[in-house]
């Protein structure tokens, strides 16, 4: 059985359902028997996904899903840091730090000291206004870690 | 008429103030990605604290409305809804802006909401003593049945497979029961100490839609010269009335649902804007425009947004019972000034009640004009290159995220769903079912359960569960709406299979990138 | 000249050791210096929430700075009070609003990581007591005819409040206890709904707070209220269970107030004590209150102390009756 697009899709699908199994039946009986009951309907639509695509096969195509890793990765990783860094380092200055990181790796073209420059520019004034409204005007605490 | 007698006292000087700079802020928050309405609302009630009652309730009210209609902004710019309500609009708003219809897409936004938010306001007013009788026979059996109803539509959301929208719900729902439940007492699934609060909505909803949209903008913004994706010519006004006001079946599907879906209490007013558009598809000539963008879809979906707005404020101002998380926040908000839901609310603080109506009905006029104007900014907007957008809409996310609840668990929850879901969309499945099972789980659960436990002490859960015309009517609406699904997914497929003569079927090229 | 020189080297030291030592104390003359940062553990809007931002909405008369609130909602409580013994801070600036007996009684049934060991209460502003309500066209006129109905139909009688283990379930359990009969007992998500399933007829009875049930009389009837004495200020026709021979009292009384984490020091604990209970008594802040139909009752910490430790007791004894479902 060739293992296309859309079947490794239905066989990803079959997988968490599996796992959802799983996870609803390890608690006790009681207080549980929804998620079951929700478990059970997401495995049945898993298996009736795989067996449609096994007996009417959908698109042609084959190989392995693009995805365009080089381009995503940095992302990924900043996002992580970022979420270790909110709470250490304050609010503000992580989001500006990673506002300013994002917005200098995805540049397009040659980057430049100047460039960067100005996206620390426009990052300060972002989260300026983001102050603003949120700190001053609305009050809402953000946890302050080190720096504000 | 007691409304006509407090007009004049909603367009004086301090009022009327609130009520234009209540629906621009509210507008521009709405347009704003990552941050929701609830949250707005939330947070500014507050400030009305140290207003007079009259003037505070304004100001609320009018924030409720347009940020609402302002949420579609961002919906068809960036593929982002600014609420659960908008979800529907962008399945053929962002498809009508990147054929370079965006201002039209705007305009019909506003156009329509005006018309159903004022038709919403209109039953509040007039219908509202005949409507609460309504409201109140709504118990938990009926309340599950409506859930179910709200789930067996999620489907056909889209033009992607129906299976994987039905895949996408019941995840959806099985996350909703993460946390803690107040009915059982039991606390379920915590595998991190981050998940005790559950699953919510509003970091559900941001990080499903925004950081995918964040990683397909930093996906192709090396290579870009620039923001602009797509036009947004400048049209004509009128003709958008005009095309807009022809569409009466759209409008009034449109409006009916949202004040139905409004009025029934309980937190499920979100999901107003998603039955209508279901229902506008099912009733529509050309059901296969859908989801590629049909005009009829953002009118039919927006039109029940704001007709949900008034029509919410049915069972919270007679009984006190919100009937969507915002009238919630609302609700806090009149209690604070000493004003209690009830009859006594048009009697004995008739100014202040009838004050507050007569803006809403204006706020609704002021909401085409704002919003117009305010569409002219979107050709701003969309120049932004996409490095400076993805890195606004993280942090936007970021903040967003957390002001909701002051949870930091929140925000991680948000972007770790975020991106799980961008390699969700590479294999097909889209964000809207998930966050409408996410909003449909906890309400179906909660009733089941408490259906259950009122059989128990009753005649038994057959008998409890299907009697009564009320349930009767809910299932027999879920088995057509289901029936329907099927049938629909079965002619489809045999179009397909229709299309090419040997048995590989053509798939459309956009079924899996469908929620770019 | 050597003595002259250790002197006042001695001397400065001396001051010097004085200064640091004084230095880390804050002195009350100063405390507060920056505003309060006040937990509410339930969601903005709520019954708790609006009390909570009226009573301290004075606080710069009274405290000196003013009160913000922080709404921390989530499992009925718990996420925001977890939070709070874990990251608040002893130095005095972060209180929180507490609700009893809902805290307690969590803290036994559940998993909590806050108890009555590691909180402690600074002022009591409001009570609200639970009070039986039916119907406006139920069959039911007195509490004697609840208990009738429950007897003669066993597990038939369903009664509604909101949640598990909360003010209304204790008063459902008592009642249950005294009149031996057994109830159905359906927990909802808040006060609201259980409220509405009365009105609505979904339900045959219903336990809510005398606040929400005073705002709605004319849906519902209310037949009798679970406190020691009757509600002079809002139900004076109302009789209490005591009154009708049932061994209902005060414990599922829902009390609002302001806590802090154990580990502030005493003097702060007094300074925020009697400043609050100052707050609370504030003629515009009553007159708000009552408008509400929310009853002001001030109490002191001492008191407090002891009434959370009597009810941690009788909640353990009373819990442990229960069945496990």
């Amino acid at each position: 059985m060739m293992l296309t697009k859309p079947r490794q899709v239905a066989l990803g699908a079959l997988i968490i359902a599996l796992g959802l199994v799983a996870a609803s039946w390890a608690g006790g009986a009681y207080g549980y028997s929804f998620p079951r009951v929700v478990s059970l309907i997401v495995l049945t639509l898993a298996v009736v996904l795989l067996a449609v695509e096994i007996l009417a096969p959908g698109q042609a195509e084959e190989g392995a899903i693009s995805i365009p890793w080089g381009s995503i990765i940095p992302a990924l990783a900043i996002f992580f840091l970022l979420l270790l860094a909110l709470r250490i380092l304050g609010f503000y200055v992580t989001t500006l730090v990673g506002f300013v990181v994002i917005s200098s790796v995805y540049m397009p073209g040659l980057s430049s000291s100047r460039k960067i420059l100005l996206n620390i520019v426009i990052g300060t004034g972002f989260l300026a206004v983001l102050f603003g409204v949120f700190t001053a005007l609305l009050k809402v605490q953000f946890p302050k870690g080190l720096l504000l | 008429m007691e409304l006509l007698h407090y007009l004049p006292q909603v367009l004086s000087g301090w009022n009327l103030l609130i009520l234009i700079g209540g629906t621009i802020v509210g507008l521009i928050l709405g347009a704003t990605p990552g941050l929701s309405p609830t949250m707005a609302v939330a947070l500014l009630i507050p400030f009305t604290f140290k207003m007079d009652a009259t003037s505070g309730l304004i100001l609320l009210g009018v924030l409720y409305t347009s940020t609402v209609a302002g949420g579609a902004v961002s919906a068809i710019l960036i593929n982002i809804p600014g609420a659960p309500a908008n979800i529907a609009t962008m399945l053929d708003g962002h498809p009508m802006a990147k054929a370079g219809k965006a201002t039209q897409a705007l305009y019909y936004c506003f156009i329509s909401s005006a018309v159903g938010g004022v038709l919403g306001v209109l039953v509040l007013i007039f219908l509202t003593p005949y409507l609460v009788n309504v409201a109140l026979k709504f118990g938990p059996p009926e309340l599950f049945w409506t859930a179910i109803l709200g789930i067996t539509v999620i489907g056909s959301l889209g033009s992607a497979s129906v299976l994987k929208g039905l895949l996408g719900g019941a995840i959806g729902v099985w996350i909703s029961l993460i946390g803690f439940n107040p009915v059982t007492g039991t606390e379920r699934f915590v595998f991190s100490e981050h998940l005790q609060g559950g699953i919510t909505i509003i970091p559900a909803l941001i990080g499903l839609f925004a950081i995918p949209q964040v990683l397909q903008m930093v996906e192709g913004a090396k290579g870009a010269n620039g923001g602009e994706r797509f036009d947004m010519a400048p049209t004509s006004v009128i003709k958008a009335i005009i095309f807009n006001l022809k569409k009466v079946k759209a409008l009034v599907i449109g409006s009916l649902s949202g004040i139905i879906v409004g009025i029934i209490p309980g937190a499920g007013g979100q999901i107003a804007g998603l039955i209508a558009y279901d229902q506008c598809k099912k009733f529509s000539h050309n059901k296969d425009n859908f989801g590629k963008g049909e005009p009829e879809g953002i009118i039919a979906a927006e039109s029940a947004n704001n007709a949900m707005v008034g029509a919410s404020l049915v069972p919270m101002l007679s009984l006190g019972i919100p009937g969507s998380p915002t009238a919630a926040v609302l609700l806090g908000g009149l209690l604070i000034q000493g004003l209690f839901p009830g009859p006594d609310l048009f009697t004995q603080h008739a100014s202040v009640a009838w004050t507050f109506m007569g803006a809403l009905l204006i706020s609704q006029i002021l909401l085409v004009v704002c919003g117009l104007w305010i569409s002219g900014i979107g050709k701003y907007v969309i120049r932004i290159p996409r490095h400076i957008m993805a890195a606004a809409v993280t942090t936007l996310a970021i903040f967003g995220t957390y002001s909701v609840q002051n949870s930091f668990s929140d925000v991680i929850i948000m972007m770790s769903m975020g991106s799980l879901m961008y390699f969700g969309m590479q294999y097909g499945f889209t964000p809207g079912p998930i966050v409408l099972g996410i909003i449909l789980g906890p309400i179906a659960e909660t009733n089941f359960l408490q259906s259950q436990m009122l059989a128990q002490a009753g005649d038994g859960m057959l008998r409890y569960m299907f009697g009564g015309w009320l349930n009767i009517l809910l299932v027999s609406l879920c088995l057509l709406s289901v029936a329907y699904s099927l049938y629909a997914s079965w002619q489809a497929r045999k179009t397909r299979q229709r299309a090419t003569p040997d048995h590989r079927v053509q798939v459309h090229p956009e079924a899996n990138h469908d929620a770019h | 000249m050597t003595i002259h020189a250790t002197s006042v080297k001695r001397q400065t030291a001396s001051t010097l050791a004085v200064c640091l030592l004084l230095a880390p104390l804050p002195s009350l003359a100063d405390f507060p210096e920056k505003p309060l940062n006040l937990t509410v553990a339930y969601s903005a809007g709520g019954a708790t929430d609006f009390q909570a931002r009226i009573v301290t909405s004075k606080g710069d008369e009274y405290l000196g700075q003013p009160v913000t609130v922080i709404n921390r909602p989530g499992a009925g409580g718990q996420i925001g009070w977890n939070q709070f013994v874990s990251t608040g801070a002893t130095d005095g600036y972060d209180i929180a609003a507490y609700n009893v007996p809902h805290f307690i009684a969590q803290s036994i049934m559940y998993d909590t990581d806050y108890s009555i060991e590691n909180l402690q209460p600074i002022a009591n502003w409001g009570a609200d007591p639970a009070v039986l309500i039916v119907g406006k066209d139920s069959e039911f006129d007195s509490i004697d005819d609840v208990v009738e109905y429950a007897r003669a139909n066993p597990g038939k009688l369903t009664v509604s409040g909101a949640g598990l283990y909360v003010g209304h379930h204790i008063a459902a359990l008592q009642l249950q206890q005294s009149a031996e009969v057994t109830l159905k007992y359906l927990p909802t998500s808040g006060g609201v709904d259980a409220l509405r399933f009365v009105v609505g007829g979904q339900v045959m009875a219903g336990f809510n707070n005398l606040s929400d049930a005073f705002r709605n009389q004319d849906r519902i009837k209310i037949l009798g209220i679970a406190d020691l004495e009757r509600s002079e200020d809002f139900l004076p026709d109302v009789p209490t269970f005591i009154e009708a021979g049932y061994d209902v009292d005060d414990t599922s009384l829902n009390l609002r107030g302001i806590m802090v984490p154990r580990g502030v020091d005493a003097e702060t604990v007094d300074y925020l004590s009697s400043n609050f209970i100052d707050m609370f008594q504030d003629e515009g802040i009553a007159e708000q209150m009552k408008e509400g139909g929310s009853t002001l009752r001030v109490m002191e910490a001492s008191d407090l102390e002891a009434l959370w430790k009597q009810q941690q007791a009788y909640l353990t004894e009373l819990f442990a009756q229960l069945e496990t479902p």
